[in-house]
């Protein structure tokens, strides 16, 4: 599980994030939702322990996350398609992962073989498809056996066989124990496949609720995710725009 | 699934697993050992030769020509020069190209501590740059006296200065690949980490005496300094003596390493901001 504490993180002029608190639970498909450049990203990148956030404590599994450092355990991740060196191979970029993190090359065949790129695993990357990148980036991630696993924008490129493997996957995870965070900004997806939502803007949570809390109305009537992050961002739109006019 | 919070790895542990994923990373066909060792063996021995080839050529002519003999302290001037330089260049190449772009986020994850995927870098690189060389130098010490008496007859793998070049120069070798990493980490665009340190070994360091009060500079040039400290024949007196002067290179190389990937640790962040 991901538990954050009074997380911020500046740069000059400008608060990247502010995150007084935030767990995102174990056994769960927590969607992280947002515009782009809010913040979405960065966080991850803080959970992962590639960037120090100026204050606060990240615990990923309940071990504090000390950038610089150590890799998180048990943390698996795929933040960006493009990681790779598109002269290697499939199995020479997951090898290379597994040998860093001192896991066994065995290991690196079983995921080929679950994100069905076994058969080719030997041609370069430079000549695969997003879709084919998404499920090396995937792979990856899963390399660890992770506990806890954050995933950005991975249905990107995902034809719609892909998708439904997905989040078959996901689901299955979830099912085992795994804490999967992952962004995206395909709605319908999240609505279908989130058991929890947490919604950005410029660096602040909006919303951290169960799915289902957010599908309904404030008198009950159901509403669709895009609503309700409409009227959540919206809301949180309105208030800076109020705030602005007072000042 | 593994359940439960285990130990974060030690700064040994993800030394050595950084060492075993760039063996992994640069085996098989690639940049490495298709291009980079192949030259790094054949451009000295095609020149070596060559000039032996040419120069036995004239010594057994009777023409206008008169070629001196060559002793052992000048038989190896093309292994130290471009065995050397090619895999300190090699070096510079990979450090750069995985701390940048779309691999940095992925490195600095797998890595968290930048010194290990450095300093496993210098050890991978420097050690292939080590054994090519003193192969080379095996190979040249013995193969030019038999192939060529009337000029490399002198030659002598086991004279002081054959057996001086089988140890300093393996180590000069393996410290080059320090400089090459550093260069790697504070110059991260890859062709300019080359282009600059191609541009100080072959002209800063040889034209420097031109400027006022040059030859004083001169003699802390680093790299004429381990080259002089091999024991090869050169215009230049190693500054510290040979073995002073070899420590000399050698910390120069540890220094830089440690200050650029200081400054890669702890220095500002050249790319801050997220994508969404």
């Amino acid at each position: 599980m991901i538990d954050i504490r009074d997380l911020t993180l500046r740069y000059p002029g400008v608060t990247v994030l502010e995150v007084p608190e935030l767990s995102v639970a174990a056994g769960s498909v927590t969607y992280l939702l947002g515009s782009n450049g809010t913040g979405k990203t960065t966080l991850l990148r803080c959970i992962c322990g590639i960037i120090a956030p100026a204050t606060g404590t990240v615990h990923v599994n309940g071990a504090p996350v000390r950038a610089g450092h150590s890799t998180p355990p048990g943390l698996g991740m795929h933040l960006d398609h493009r990681a790779f060196d598109p002269r290697h191979t499939a199995r020479r970029h997951l090898r290379w992962i597994a040998r860093a993190r001192g896991i066994a090359p065995a290991r690196v065949e079983e995921l080929l073989r679950l994100v069905d790129l076994h058969e080719v695993a030997d041609r370069r990357l430079g000549g695969y498809s997003l879709g084919m990148l998404q499920r090396v980036g995937i792979a990856a991630a899963l390399l660890p056996e992770p506990t806890t696993l954050l995933l950005d924008e991975p249905l990107n490129g995902l034809d719609i066989a892909g998708i439904r493997w997905m989040r078959a996957l996901l689901r299955r995870l979830a099912d085992e124990g795994v804490c999967v965070l992952i962004t995206s900004h395909l709605l319908d997806e999240a609505e279908r496949n989130a058991d929890h939502v947490v919604i950005i803007g410029e660096g602040r949570v909006l919303a951290d609720r169960p799915l289902i809390e957010l599908l309904s109305e404030e008198d009950g009537s159901p509403r669709r995710l895009e609503d309700a992050y409409l009227s959540v961002t919206g809301a949180a739109t309105a208030t800076r725009a109020a705030e602005g006019a007072t000042r | 699934m593994t359940v439960g919070a285990a130990r974060p790895d030690s700064g040994g542990t993800q030394l050595r697993r950084a060492l075993a994923a760039e063996v992994t990373r640069t085996g098989g066909r690639g940049f490495l050992w298709l291009v980079a060792v192949p030259l790094a063996v054949v451009l000295p021995l095609v020149i070596t030769f060559g000039i032996a080839v040419v120069a036995e050529r004239f010594a057994d002519s009777s023409g206008t020509f008169r070629v001196t003999s060559v002793d052992t302290d000048n038989a190896v001037y093309w292994v130290i020069t471009f065995t050397t330089s090619i895999m300190m260049v090699t070096a510079a190449y990979a450090h750069a190209a995985q701390t940048r772009g779309d691999l940095r986020d992925l490195g600095a994850f797998l890595f968290p501590r930048a010194w290990t995927s450095a300093l496993a870098r210098w050890i991978f690189y420097g050690a292939i740059a080590a054994i090519v060389s003193l192969l080379l130098l095996v190979l040249v010490l013995v193969s030019l006296p038999a192939l060529f008496p009337a000029v490399y007859g002198g030659v002598d793998i086991g004279d002081a200065a054959g057996v001086r070049f089988l140890w300093t120069v393996p180590i000069y070798a393996f410290a080059a690949c320090g400089v090459g990493v550093a260069a790697g980490a504070a110059i991260r665009t890859p062709s300019a980490a080359v282009a600059a340190l191609l541009f100080w070994v072959y002209v800063v360091e040889n034209s420097i005496n031109l400027l006022p009060n040059g030859y004083t500079l001169q003699a802390y040039a680093p790299f004429l300094n381990g080259v002089a400290a091999t024991g090869q024949q050169m215009a230049f007196l190693p500054r510290f003596g040979p073995d002073g002067s070899l420590l000399y290179f050698c910390g120069a190389a540890a220094g830089l390493f440690a200050l650029s990937v200081l400054a890669g640790t702890f220095g500002p962040r050249r790319r801050r901001e997220g994508r969404g």
